[in-house]
C-alpha cells in the first residue's frame, strides 16, 4: 500500500514541491497475489498518467465486468458493474411485477456487462451515450507483485526518496503531540510534516503507544480472521475463455474467491479459523491441482477510531479492514488517498480539516462494511459460518435497506454510499431477495404488453452481447502478458 | 399482489400544495386503480403568497408534461437566476446567491481556493464575477443554459417568479382534465377509526361525507388532519430562526423586471421583492418580539417603488416542522407539514420533494410502517438541511448595533452547522454531502457574501505566481462578461417566451445549478 500512496501523493503534489520519502520496512506481512478492482481504478490510472495497455501487459491483467456469486448447490448470479442496458426508469419495479406473475428471467439479463461476461465476452465502455456499450463499466484483475513493481518505478520516477529500515522509535513533540521524527534501526532519523501510515495491520504509527489510537473491532460483524492466497497456472492450451468476472463462492467456513489473470488464476480463501483448521485447509488447497505460491495472512476486521490523528494519516489496513471480499483494500485506500489530496493540510494539520476527512472516510468505510455484511446476510443461511454471522445484529441502515427492498423493491438512499442504487438493486435481486410488492405506478401497463416490452429489451441486450469480442482474444491482442 | 391497492386519495386543501399534489398524483397514478378527490374551501382561502421558486419547479413541470411557455403565460412568470442579498453582511454589502457555479475547479482543486489566494494578494474582484448566473442577473439579462459542458453557459439553472394563485389555478385545470374530482366545502369533522386511530372519513359543513384510504393534508398552517385530528406534534425552530410574522403587499411595476429575487435586510428581519410580469410582490418578514405589525407595515410601505395595488396581508407563523410529516394514513404536504421562511424560496421545492417521495413510497391499503419511515427519514433530512442553511444567513450577519441582529450573531446554532462554519473558517472547505438541496456553490455564496473570511485555503494553490493566476482569472471573468453581453434583456426573453419564439427550452433536473455533469 505504501507504494500506492507514494504514487498518488507524488502525482497529486507534483507541482507543489512537497518532498516524499517512503520507508521500506522489511518483513511486512505478505501481499495478496491478485487484485480485483472496481472501475475507479481506471480513472485513477488515468490521473496518474499510466498507459493501461502497458500496465496490463506487465501485470498479466484481465478485465472485470462484474462478480459471479455462487452459493448453495445451484444458485449463481452475476453482480455486474455499469448500469442496466435500458432506459426504463423503474426497471426493478417492472421486473418485480413480472417476477410475481411467474416470469423467471434473472435480473442480470438486463445488464450488458453481466450477459457478456458470462459468455466470456468483453468490450470497452463506449463514451457515446446512445450506444448500448455505454452501459458497460469495467475494473481490472491485476497481479499484485508486478503492480507493486510498476508503482515503485513510477514513484521513483517522481523522485520519491526511499529509506530502508525497521522502525525503532517515534519522537513526539511534547507540546503539540505531533510526530517529530521517526528513528530507524540504524539510528537515522526521518523528519517530516505529515506521516502516512501504510504499515497494514501492524499500524506502526497510528497504533503505536505514542499515538495510541484505539482499534474498534468488527470481528463480530464480519467473523473472518484469516486469508490464504495461492495461484494455479492455466494450462497453456486452455486459455480459450477467460470470463471477465471475479468469482466468489460461499463456503461453510467463509468465502472462496477466484481472480482470473491471463496466465493463472489466483484463489483466495477468506475464512474463520475456528471453522477451518490448517489440516482442513490443506485438503481444500490440495483439491486444486497445481496450487503454488500458498501464503497466509491474518485479518482483523475493524476500524481505527480516528484515521487522521495529529500529523499522521492511516491508510489501508492500518486504518481499518473489512476483508477484501467485495471491495478491496486497494480500493478503499485509493479512495482515502484521493480524499487526502482534497484535504491536504498545511504544517499545522488544521483540526477541522482533519475532522472532516475523518468523518467522510469513516462514513464511506461504514457503507462498504455494510455491503460486505450484506453478502453474509444474503448468501449464507444455513452453515456454521452463517451461525457465527447471525451473532451480530445487522447495522440499522443495512437492515432498513434490506427491509425496504423486500417490502417494495426500493433502495433506501444513504449519504456517502459508494455503490449506485441500481447496483444495490442488482445485488439484492441477484441474491434472490425479490420484493413482495411493487409500485402502483408500474400497473399502468397491461401485463402482456409489459412482458412483450421486456422480451424485446432482453433480446436486444443478448444480441449486443453476442456481437462483442471474446475477452481472451481481446487480451491477447491488446495487452498480452509480458 | 397480495395487498390491496389504495382506491381513493383525499387531498384536503386547494393551495399551491394541494393542487401540485393533485396534479402529480393524477399524472402518475393509474386512473383505473385510484381516484383522487380534492376538498377546498373558498371561505377559508389560501395563504396567497409565495411567488419565488428555485429551478426544481421546472423539473416538476416537465414531469407533468407542462409546456414551459404556456406556464409562463398562465402565471405571469418572469425568469429567476438567483437571489440578491443586500445588507446581510455589512449593511452596505450585497451579493448574489446564483443558481450556478463559481468558476471551474482547476486541476482538481475547487475554484474558490484560487480566488481566495488571489484575494489574499490584494485582488478585489468579487466572487460573483465568476458566476455566469450572477453576472447575467445583475446585468438584467437572460439566456437558456446550454447542454454542451464546454460552453460557458452550461453551469447554471433558472427558475421563475410566478403568481402562485394562478399556478394553482393552472394545475387545477390540469388536474380536472385528468379526472381529479374537486369538492368545494368546509370540513368540520374528521372521523378516526376507534381501533387504529386512522382517519376514516371527513364531513363537510353541508353534511356530505368523504371516505378515503389515504388522506393528504394540504390545509395550510392549521394542519387540519395531521395536527387537528392526529395530534402529531410540532418541532419549534424559532430559537434559530426568530422571525414569526410577515406582511405582504403587491405594488405596481415601475421598471423592467429583474431576473432575480431581492432580499433586503432591515433593522428587524428583511424584505422581499419579487418581480412578476404585471406587478411586484413585496413583503416584510419580522420578529414580533422586536417589531409590531404597524411598524412593520410602515417599514414596508416606506420602501415601495410603485403604487400599492392591494391590501396588506398579515401572516403569522411558527418556524419548525411537524414531528412526522406522514402519520398513520395521513401525509402532510406544504405549510401543514412545516414552515421555513421564504429567504431561499424553498417552500414550493419542499412541496415538490414531498410529492416525489410520496410517489416513490406510495402505500397500499395496509399502510406498512416502513413506507412511512422511509418517507419521514427523507423529509426530515431535507427540512433540517434547508433549516441550517437559512440559519447561516442570520448567524453570519454583519449588522452590528441592531439588537435583533446582535442577538442573531450571539445565538447558539445546531452542532452540524457549527461544524460546517468552523471548517470553512479554518480551511475554506465546504462540507460535502450528497443529499439535500444546497451544495458547495450555495454555501460559498453565503459564506463569502456575508464576510466569513477563511483563515486558510488549499495550500496547493499558493505556489502559483500572482500574475499568472490573476491573468487566468481575469480571462474567465472577461469571457463571462462578454458572453452575458450577448444575451437578451430579461424583458425581451420573457416577451419571446410569451410569444413562443424563444427556441427550445432546456431539459430540467433536480439540481440547483443546472444539469449535473
Ligand atoms: C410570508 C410568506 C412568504 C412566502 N414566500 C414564498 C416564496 O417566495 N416561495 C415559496 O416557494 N413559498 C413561499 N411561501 C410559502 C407558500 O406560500 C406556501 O408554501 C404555499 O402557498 C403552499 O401553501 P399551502 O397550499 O400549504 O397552504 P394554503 O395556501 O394555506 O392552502 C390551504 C388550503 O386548505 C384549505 N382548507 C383549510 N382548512 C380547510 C377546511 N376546514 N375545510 C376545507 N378546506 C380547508 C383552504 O381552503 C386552502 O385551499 C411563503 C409563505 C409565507 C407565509
Amino acid at each position: 500500500m505504501g507504494w500506492m500512496a507514494a504514487a498518488i501523493l507524488a502525482r497529486g503534489l507534483k507541482a507543489e514541491g512537497v518532498e516524499l520519502t517512503l520507508i521500506d520496512i522489511p518483513d511486512m506481512p505478505a501481499d495478496d497475489l491478485a487484485e480485483s478492482s472496481l472501475p475507479a481504478i481506471r480513472q485513477l490510472h488515468q490521473m496518474l498518467g499510466f498507459d493501461e495497455r502497458q500496465l496490463m501487459s506487465i501485470t498479466g491483467a484481465s478485465f472485470k465486468l462484474g462478480t459471479e456469486y455462487r452459493w448453495g448447490p445451484a444458485t449463481s448470479f452475476v453482480h455486474p458493474m455499469g448500469k442496466p442496458a435500458t432506459i426504463v426508469p423503474a426497471l426493478e419495479q417492472e421486473v418485480s411485477r413480472l417476477h410475481l406473475i411467474g416470469d423467471d428471467c434473472a435480473y442480470e439479463n438486463y445488464f450488458l456487462s453481466a450477459v457478456a461476461a458470462r459468455q466470456g465476452k468483453f468490450a470497452f465502455p463506449d463514451p457515446d451515450e446512445k450506444s448500448i456499450r455505454s452501459t458497460l463499466s469495467c475494473g481490472l484483475h491485476l497481479d499484485v507483485k508486478n503492480y507493486k513493481e510498476y508503482l515503485k518505478d513510477y514513484a521513483r520516477f517522481l523522485k520519491v526518496a526511499v529509506r530502508k529500515g525497521a522502525l525503532q522509535a517515534i519522537n513526539i513533540c511534547s507540546s503539540s503531540g505531533f510526530i517529530k521524527a521517526l528513528v530507524l534501526d540504524d539510528n537515522s532519523r526521518v523528519e517530516a510534516d505529515l506521516y502516512v501510515d501504510c504499515s497494514g495491520e501492524s499500524a506502526l504509527l497510528i497504533g503505536s503507544a505514542e499515538l495510541a489510537v484505539p482499534y474498534a473491532s468488527w470481528q463480530v460483524d464480519l467473523p473472518l480472521d484469516r486469508m490464504v492466497n495461492f495461484s494455479v497456472l492455466r494450462p497453456s492450451c486452455k486459455t480459450n475463455t477467460i470470463c471477465p468476472l471475479t468469482k466468489v463462492r460461499a463456503a461453510p467456513w467463509g468465502w472462496q474467491r477466484e481472480i482470473p489473470l491471463q496466465r493463472k488464476v489466483v484463489h483466495q480463501f477468506i475464512y474463520h479459523s475456528g471453522l477451518l483448521d490448517d489440516e482442513g485447509l490443506a485438503k481444500e488447497v490440495h483439491r486444486m491441482a497445481g496450487a503454488s505460491d500458498v501464503r497466509y495472512t491474518e485479518i482483523k476486521p475493524g476500524c481505527r477510531e480516528v484515521l487522521w490523528s495529529r500529523n499522521c494519516v492511516a491508510v489501508g489496513a492500518a486504518a481499518g479492514n473489512i476483508t477484501s471480499l467485495a471491495v478491496s483494500e486497494l480500493h478503499w485506500a485509493q479512495s482515502a488517498l484521493v480524499r487526502l489530496l482534497d484535504y491536504f493540510p498545511n504544517k499545522s494539520c488544521e483540526p477541522f480539516n482533519a475532522a472532516e476527512y475523518n468523518r467522510l472516510t469513516m462514513q464511506e468505510f461504514e457503507r462498504l462494511r455494510d455491503f460486505h455484511i450484506a453478502h453474509q446476510v444474503t448468501m449464507h443461511s444455513d452453515s456454521a459460518f452463517a451461525r457465527l454471522c447471525s451473532e451480530a445484529p445487522i447495522p440499522a441502515p443495512l437492515q432498513h435497506r434490506i427491509d425496504l427492498f423486500l417490502h417494495r423493491g426500493r433502495i433506501a438512499a444513504y449519504e456517502y454510499e459508494v455503490m449506485s442504487d441500481q447496483l444495490w438493486a442488482a445485488f439484492f435481486l441477484g441474491a434472490g431477495l425479490w420484493p413482495k410488492r411493487y409500485d402502483i405506478m408500474t400497473e399502468a401497463l397491461p401485463e402482456r404488453e409489459l412482458l412483450q416490452n421486456h422480451q424485446r429489451i432482453r433480446a436486444a441486450i443478448s444480441k449486443a452481447a453476442n456481437a462483442m469480442p471474446n475477452h481472451h482474444e481481446l487480451l491477447a491482442s491488446y495487452c498480452p502478458t509480458r | 399482489m397480495s395487498a390491496q391497492r389504495i382506491q381513493q386519495v383525499v387531498i384536503v386543501g386547494g393551495g399551491t400544495a394541494g393542487w401540485m399534489t393533485a396534479a402529480a398524483l393524477a399524472r402518475f397514478l393509474p386512473p383505473a386503480l385510484c381516484r383522487i378527490v380534492l376538498v377546498e374551501s373558498e371561505q377559508i382561502g389560501t395563504v396567497g403568497v409565495g411567488e419565488a421558486t428555485i429551478p426544481h419547479i421546472r423539473h416538476f413541470n416537465q414531469l407533468l408534461g407542462i409546456d414551459e411557455n404556456e406556464f409562463i403565460r398562465a402565471t405571469y412568470a418572469t425568469y429567476k437566476l438567483g437571489i440578491q442579498f443586500t445588507g446581510w453582511g455589512a449593511p452596505d454589502s450585497s451579493y448574489i446567491h446564483p443558481f450556478g457555479l463559481f468558476g471551474h475547479d482547476i486541476r482538481g482543486i475547487d475554484f474558490h481556493h484560487y480566488w481566495l489566494h488571489l484575494r489574499s494578494l490584494g485582488d478585489e474582484t468579487p466572487l460573483d464575477n465568476f458566476s455566469i448566473a450572477a453576472v447575467a442577473a445583475t446585468a438584467g439579462k437572460f439566456a437558456y443554459p446550454e447542454k454542451n459542458p464546454d460552453s460557458l453557459r452550461s453551469d447554471f439553472g433558472y427558475a421563475f417568479h410566478l403568481d402562485a394563485s394562478l399556478y394553482a389555478k393552472f394545475l387545477r385545470n390540469y388536474s380536472a382534465e385528468r379526472g381529479v374530482r374537486r369538492i368545494e366545502g368546509k370540513i368540520n369533522q374528521v372521523k378516526l377509526c376507534s381501533l387504529t386511530g386512522f382517519i376514516e372519513s371527513l364531513t363537510l359543513e353541508n353534511g356530505e361525507k368523504i371516505d378515503g384510504q389515504l388522506f393528504i393534508d394540504c390545509s395550510g398552517f392549521r394542519g387540519l388532519l395531521i395536527e387537528g385530528a392526529l395530534k402529531t406534534g410540532y418541532e419549534d425552530w424559532r430559537q434559530w430562526l426568530p422571525c414569526d410574522r410577515a406582511v405582504a403587499m403587491p405594488s405596481e411595476r415601475t421598471t423592467d423586471p429583474v431576473p432575480y429575487t431581492r432580499s433586503i435586510a432591515q433593522r428587524v428581519g428583511w424584505q422581499w421583492r419579487i418581480p412578476l410580469q404585471h406587478r411586484t410582490g413585496n413583503g416584510q418578514v419580522y420578529s414580533s418580539e422586536y417589531l409590531n405589525d404597524e411598524d412593520a407595515l410602515y417599514l414596508l410601505r416606506s420602501q415601495l417603488n410603485g403604487e400599492e395595488t392591494g391590501e396588506p396581508n398579515f401572516l403569522r407563523f411558527v418556524t419548525g416542522r411537524r414531528k412526522k410529516s406522514w402519520n398513520k394514513n395521513c401525509v402532510a404536504i406544504g405549510l401543514a407539514s412545516g414552515f421555513l421562511e421564504p429567504l431561499e424560496s424553498t417552500s414550493i421545492y419542499l412541496i415538490q420533494v414531498a410529492i416525489l417521495k410520496l410517489l416513490e413510497n406510495f402505500p397500499d391499503a395496509d399502510f406498512a410502517e416502513i413506507d412511512r419511515a422511509e418517507f419521514n427519514r427523507h423529509i426530515d433530512l431535507e427540512y433540517r438541511r434547508v433549516r441550517d442553511f437559512l440559519i447561516l444567513h442570520y448567524k453570519a450577519n454583519g449588522r452590528v448595533g441592531d439588537p435583533f441582529w446582535d442577538a442573531c450573531r450571539a445565538m447558539s446554532i445546531p452542532a452540524e452547522l457549527e461544524r460546517k462554519i468552523n471548517l470553512f473558517r479554518e480551511s475554506a472547505q465546504v462540507e460535502h454531502y450528497q443529499q439535500g438541496l444546497f451544495m458547495t456553490p450555495s454555501w460559498l455564496a453565503v459564506y463569502i457574501g456575508q464576510g466569513i473570511v477563511p483563515q486558510g485555503y488549499d495550500s496547493r494553490v499558493m505556489r502559483h505566481p500572482k500574475d499568472t493566476m490573476a491573468d487566468y482569472l481575469k480571462k474567465i471573468s472577461e469571457a463571462i462578461e462578454a458572453d452575458v453581453h450577448g444575451m437578451a434583456d430579461h424583458k425581451t426573453a420573457i416577451d419571446n417566451a410569451i410569444k413562443g419564439i424563444s427556441g427550445i427550452y432546456p431539459e430540467a433536473s433536480m439540481n440547483l445549478y443546472g444539469l449535473p455533469k
